[in-house]
């Protein structure tokens, strides 16, 4: 039992913790909350990967940015909303078998599964690494992404707008 | 050299992504629903990590592509916002179910 | 003595002395956040004529800040009844434990650092996002509409802003080639970034101050119309810890403002006998100054204003200016 198996089982619970009390929540404002420690936690084990970069903008995108987002959208809309789940019991079990089937098949898949190598110098100048393959061997993705990133903008800045007034000072997140 | 091995942080993975899928499924508030589906893409990601540096060729591709799917899950989020409100300006619901003007 | 710790193997003494340090440091921050208070009310004081605080601990009301943290402690710590209780209460932890954090990636001169790590400012800009989930948080939870609109207008504000304060920082970041806060500063050795990125640094004081929340950009506590923002409802510790956050964010903000722009440790030339870490203080307290300046001095903005300043305005001008650093750079370095 070392420091790395000791801090995995941390994040791992709390990763797991958060996404069960997800669940069982009954406040969306507090579903919302509670996946942030989740996405948190998943920042830490990308850390424990040697991916310091993609850990922190993990933490960026995800509890700086779409959190806030989705807070927003809760807040815009009909907020004393609890969502009971009202769903029938039936489709409650035909969905909770196909998961747990699904959960069974892949796990033998890939309880034993291991190549046997590491790499042990990834977080050597990670982030230099990775803006020289971005901006060599992946440039056309990354410029692909960046119009998709445009297309999304305004998009959303247009379907948020009211339409029946001229002056649609919405909120263009 | 690191001890914790490859399949542990894929059962997590896994964990995580039917956990995502459950709620998906089951929640009814449009907001909860898409924010589980960023549960699943994280999820993905955590997989496409762990075989950056365990895989069969270790290197610094998947986390690249990681990027790629953060940058693509921030856009679906906004994109996906936009309509929430746009349909909730309409219709004065945020459930799923209820959004069924298609149907009738 | 730091250095040799930070590249040292772990071990439990390694993490009792890192628990001192940090302790220490953190005595450290709030015994800046005590005076920065009382220099801002004294500051402020004479620049509208008055004296300031003079009746506690002496000559120029030393003792002020005690007394009042003091007088928080002991009152009485309210939840009205129709907040919603756990995130009212998580709230000001979740604001103030990442403002806390950002803190240990700021390296105070060649020897006193806390960290070494690449992604330095990365990790500054990525966990002072946080804070903005505890203001929302704390503003929803109190069930007010003032508290309400506080914490929504605090988070619009924070994340329009967060925009062109990173834009601002890209010139910074092409120029030396390295997110890592340390040799950012190494880089500055001949000269400091600010003759280099003037409007950089322009555009990145206008946005930290509305990062800071502090006014001309203080409409998420605008007492004249929002009563107090985000924490109206809050009293007692949980009130001072939201003020004790946004007086560490000033710390932490006028640090990343030194190393970035102003040079770090490093000395004006032909003074260089003056130890690193004295520079660092005294360009420190000049951009404390610069912020206490601007509060005495500029009214507030409007919502709409303030929407369309940071858009139309601040982020286009960040663009140009990572535009001119990429020429600056391939003509010249």
């Amino acid at each position: 039992m070392n420091g790395e198996l000791i801090l995995f089982f941390v994040l791992a619970l709390v990763a797991i913790g958060s996404g069960i009390l997800m669940l069982n929540l009954t406040k969306v404002v507090h579903m919302v909350i509670a996946l942030v420690f989740t996405f948190l936690s998943i920042a830490g084990l990308y850390v424990m990967l040697s991916a310091e970069f993609v850990a922190f903008v993990q933490v960026l995108i995800y509890s700086g940015a779409i959190t806030i987002i989705m807070l927003f959208g809760i807040m815009l809309t009909r907020h004393d909303d609890k969502t009971e789940t009202k769903i029938g019991v039936p489709r409650m079990i035909l969905v909770l078998t196909g998961i747990v089937a699904f959960f069974v098949v892949m796990f033998f898949q890939i309880n034993d599964l291991s190549f046997g190598e590491q790499a042990a110098d990834l977080h050597v100048d990670n982030t230099e690494k990775i803006g020289i393959a971005l901006y060599s061997k992946y440039v056309i993705p990354f410029e692909l992404t960046s119009v998709l990133l445009l297309v999304a903008l305004v998009g959303a800045i247009i379907l948020a707008k009211r339409d029946d007034e001229d002056k649609g000072a919405e909120d263009n997140e | 050299m690191s001890s914790v091995p490859l399949s542990v942080y894929l059962v997590l993975a896994l964990i995580l992504f039917c956990i995502g899928l459950f709620g998906a499924l089951t929640k009814r508030n449009a907001v909860i629903v898409l924010i589980s589906i960023e549960l699943m893409l994280n999820a993905v990601n955590i997989n496409l990590i762990a075989f950056a540096k365990y895989g069969i060729n270790p290197s610094i591709t998947g986390q690249i592509f990681s990027l790629f799917t953060i940058t693509v899950a921030a856009a679906e989020a906004a994109v996906g916002l936009a309509i929430l409100i746009a349909l909730y300006r309409n219709r004065k619901t945020v459930n799923v179910d209820e959004m069924d003007i298609m149907k009738r | 003595m730091i250095e040799e710790l930070l590249y040292s193997s772990p071990s439990l003494t390694n993490t009792l002395i890192f628990f001192g340090l940090g302790a220490s440091l953190l005595m450290m921050v709030l015994g800046f956040v005590t005076y920065a208070i009382l220099a801002e009310r004294k500051v402020m004081g004479f620049m509208q004529l008055r004296i300031g605080p003079n009746r506690v601990g002496g000559p120029f009301g030393l003792l002020q800040t005690v007394a009042d943290v003091l007088k928080l402690l002991l009152k009485e710590d309210t939840i009205p009844k129709a907040a919603d209780r756990p995130l009212f209460m998580l709230a000001p932890v979740i604001a103030f434990a990442p403002a806390f954090m950002v803190l240990a990636v700021i390296p105070f001169s060649e020897s006193l650092r806390f960290s070494d790590i690449g992604i330095g400012l990365l990790y500054y800009i990525a966990i002072s996002g946080i804070s903005t989930i505890g203001v929302l948080m704390g503003g929803w939870a109190s069930n007010n509409k003032y508290a309400l609109l506080g914490g929504m207008r605090s988070a619009a504000q924070m994340i329009s802003y967060e925009v062109p304060l990173v834009m601002s920082v890209i010139g910074v970041i092409l120029l030396t080639g390295s997110l890592n806060l340390i040799q950012i500063v190494e880089a500055q050795e001949n000269i400091a970034f600010l003759f280099v990125q003037p409007l950089a640094f322009v555009i990145f004081m206008i946005a930290s101050v509305a990062e800071l929340n502090r006014t001309p950009f203080d409409l998420p506590e605008a007492e004249s119309e929002l009563v107090a923002g985000y924490h109206v409802e809050y009293s007692g510790f949980r009130w001072a810890f939201f003020m004790l956050t946004e007086y560490v964010y000033l710390f932490a903000m006028a640090s990343i403002t030194t190393i970035l722009f102003l040079g770090g440790w490093n000395p004006v030339p032909y003074l260089e006998f003056i130890p690193g870490i004295i520079w660092f203080a005294l360009k420190f307290s000049v951009v404390v100054f610069f912020l206490i300046w601007l509060r005495a001095t500029l009214p507030r903005m409007r919502a709409d204003q303030l929407m369309s300043f940071g858009w139309k305005v601040l982020l286009p001008l960040a663009l140009l200016n990572i535009f001119i650093s990429a020429v600056i750079k391939e003509i010249w370095f």
